[in-house]
């Protein structure tokens, strides 16, 4: 009676949904603009994803513990600033120490460290909700980076310092243009590489997966809970710093808006790409593809020429076309595992399975 | 009739913990800024804190239903241009200032389209969670992009001036001295606060919250509640949207952005939870007030203007790390785990007391 073998093909499209999408979204741009598909567009799709990419990755680490980390954004803000206060001459702006670049960029890492230790630390240890303190801690963190900065951006970098943000690692010349392959592009796919390798196949992701499945659980089963995240929060932390970077290199300028109201886009796209608020769920490369769709999105619509007022009703749009695929995605494999279920057994009780709301 | 003891006491205390704190600031800085207790800034308190005060009710409504509406601060936005876009004399866009359609709707007309406009897209938003089973956050998300959107491509990125007087009245307006806003807001407050604490729909909203499953179960349908719930938030944010357009008498495309963290924070800081099927209308009114009163108070120090927020950050983390420390105690405290049942019945004592 094992009738009930779900369609693999079917089965291999649902989990990657989200790569199904990216590719939809990158024919259909393709199709409706010429200009879509030529080379200096697809380097900007890629480099332009670069910041926003590492503010999602730091959000995919603690959505899989079951966390937040609204604060990114303003670490990003802050970490640039910091950096470039201590890069640039007094005339402009800075505090006129012009440390070496490698020295900046280790102590903005570090920053971005410390911000993330320490909401870890008030999470698990004093036990604030970690939405809350990470609320509170994205207005600190913005208004340390209005109050440190002169009140106007600085710009003009050292070239090592812009190196990872705005460097090109090779340029291609072709007729139609040239085709830009940026150090941040790389970077970021690298980033993402690594980050689903270390949740995917280490014992440290492997706990952070059960934490956020179940933290009583994974308490019980003989997981530090605490240390797992507090971990995860430094990571995210770290990443930040690194957008900071990315986008202070790209820009070669820090401003003390740099960043905000990014978050419910980075939100977006790492919910987009299969990651749950809920925790648990999901996977880092899944991640990365809401990168890409939302990248595409941003750099197709532009390039339609569709105004920008226009661009946020488009892109909550094929957000909410998204989701509704999304649950129809969860609804579908609810279906096959009952179907599997009831194969196995006579009585047939269902799973457990949340569904998407 | 137990005779209440030391432990009642605490208890009663951590479980109103918020007012404590409310008490407490109220304290420090009536003792510390002068002019802080007079009645023009308290007035002025609680006049800034209306429209927060406003969207807080909704958003802790959804929250009780375990939901989130991130939507509320892009109907704010849109519900304010499209007013001032039926009401106000065409002319040409210029200096970034443009004006209406050219239509010229009367405020007795445009206010209830507007409020129509709000619980329109609130259900729209509950019937996507629910009825299509789409994921809460993202769906409220997209709706406040596009929202905004609307807002923007409608305006044209350019500011609205002068409204009538008749739509200003809830915003600006006064009786008796006393702000129209701050009267609605309490109303508000009140008439949520009863729905919540003594009517069956507050109970279904706990019930949805705390278990989705077993309110199914139990026989009641929890699509129907929390339809009913975004529904309730999309309305009170075009209320919101309404008395701070009125209070402007300037439409501003921009108008509300960011106050969907505070609007969470203020209802979290009064006691309802993110994890649904906890806190009282009451407890995020204290929520509200706190947050008006250290916004008031940061003014009024004279606090750099570039510092303001990093201070106002950090007041709230501090308010943040002793709740925590309540939570804890009430943890400790062992068997009054909140269940729903408990929950109605504190709301119901708050009530009453």
């Amino acid at each position: 009676m094992k009738r009930a073998e779900p369609n693999r093909l079917v089965s291999l499209m649902v989990d990657n949904l989200i790569w199904l999408f990216v590719l939809g979204a990158f024919i259909a741009f393709s199709l409706l603009s010429d200009r879509f598909l030529s080379p200096y567009n697809l380097g900007n799709i890629l480099l332009r994803s670069a910041a926003f990419g590492m503010l999602v990755l730091s959000q995919a680490y603690t959505f899989i513990t079951g966390n937040f980390d609204l604060s990114v954004e303003s670490s990003l803000g802050l970490t640039a600033m910091f950096a470039a206060l201590m890069l640039v001459t007094s005339e402009a702006g800075g505090l006129g120490w012009q440390l070496d670049p490698l020295l900046v960029i280790l102590l903005m890492l570090i920053l971005g460290g410390l911000i993330g230790l320490f909401n870890g630390v008030l999470i698990t240890k004093v036990g604030v909700n970690n939405l809350l303190v990470t609320i509170a801690m994205l207005f600190v963190l913005r208004g340390a980076t209005y109050g440190i900065s002169p009140g106007t951006s600085i710009s003009f970098f050292p070239k090592e310092f812009t190196w990872l943000g705005g460097g090109t690692l090779a340029r291609i010349v072709t007729d139609d243009g040239n085709f830009v392959l940026s150090v941040a592009g790389i970077f970021v796919i690298l980033a993402f590489l690594v980050g689903h390798i270390h949740t995917r196949y280490t014992q440290f992701g492997r706990n952070m997966y059960a934490v956020g499945a179940d933290a009583d659980a994974a308490r019980a089963a003989g997981i530090n809970v605490d240390r797992v995240v507090i971990i995860v929060y430094i990571i995210a932390g770290v990443c930040a710093a690194f957008a900071g970077l990315l986008q202070a290199g790209r820009l070669n300028a820090a401003t003390p808006t740099m960043g905000a109201n990014l978050i419910f886009a980075v939100h977006g796209a790492a919910i987009i790409g299969g990651m749950s608020i809920y925790g648990g769920r999901g996977n880092i490369i899944g991640a990365f593809g809401g990168v890409l769709l939302w990248s595409i999105l941003d750099t197709g619509l532009n390039i339609m020429g569709v105004s920008p007022f226009w661009i946020d009703v488009s892109r909550g749009l094929l957000l909410l076309f998204a989701v509704l695929l999304d649950a129809l995605r969860v609804r579908y494999q609810h279906n096959v595992q009952m179907r599997l279920a009831l194969a196995d057994t006579t009585v047939g009780l269902g799973d457990k399975e949340q569904s998407g709301g | 009739m137990r005779t209440p003891n030391r432990h009642d006491l605490l208890e009663f205390l951590t479980r109103h913990f918020i007012w404590v704190v409310l008490v407490f600031t109220v304290v420090v800085f009536g003792l510390t800024i002068k002019g802080y207790l007079g009645l023009a800034n308290i007035a002025n308190i609680l006049i800034t804190g209306s429209v927060l005060g406003v969207m807080v009710i909704g958003q802790s409504l959804c929250l009780m239903a375990r939901k989130l509406d991130l939507s509320a601060e892009g109907t704010v936005s849109l519900v304010a241009v499209v007013a001032a876009w039926l009401m106000l004399p065409y002319r040409e866009t210029d200096l970034a200032q443009a004006g209406g359609l050219g239509v010229e709707l009367d405020p007795l007309i445009v206010i209830p389209l507007i409020l129509a406009l709000g619980a329109l897209i609130g259900f729209v938003n509950g019937f996507m969670i629910m009825k299509l089973n789409m994921n809460f956050f993202i769906v409220t998300l997209a709706m406040q992009l596009v929202l905004r959107g609307l807002a923007l491509a409608i305006s044209e990125g350019a500011i609205m001036p002068g409204t009538p007087a008749a739509f200003n009245w809830l915003g600006g307006g006064r009786i008796a001295g006393i702000p129209v806003s701050v009267i609605a807001t309490i109303g508000l407050y009140l008439v949520f606060g009863f729905v919540m604490s003594r009517m069956q729909f507050g109970r279904k909203v706990y019930a949805v919250g705390a278990n989705e499953d077993a309110a199914r179960a139990s026989g009641f349908s929890p699509a129907r509640t929390v339809i009913l719930v975004y529904t309730a938030s999309g309305f009170l944010a075009a209320l919101a949207g309404w008395m701070l357009l009125g209070r402007l008498e300037t439409s501003v495309p921009n108008l509300g952005i960011g106050l969907t963290l505070n609007v969470v924070a203020a209802a979290v800081i009064g006691g309802v939870s993110l994890k649904g099927g906890e806190g009282s209308i009451i407890g995020a009114f204290a929520g509200v007030l706190f947050l008006a009163m250290v916004n008031n108070a940061l003014n009024l120090m004279n606090v750099d203007p570039l510092w303001v927020n990093a201070v106002r950050g950090l007041i709230i983390l501090v308010a943040l790390i002793i709740d925590a420390q309540k939570t804890r105690y009430a943890g400790r405290a062992g068997p009054s785990a909140p269940t729903t049942t408990v929950v109605a019945d504190a709301d119901q004592n708050a009530a009453v007391s």
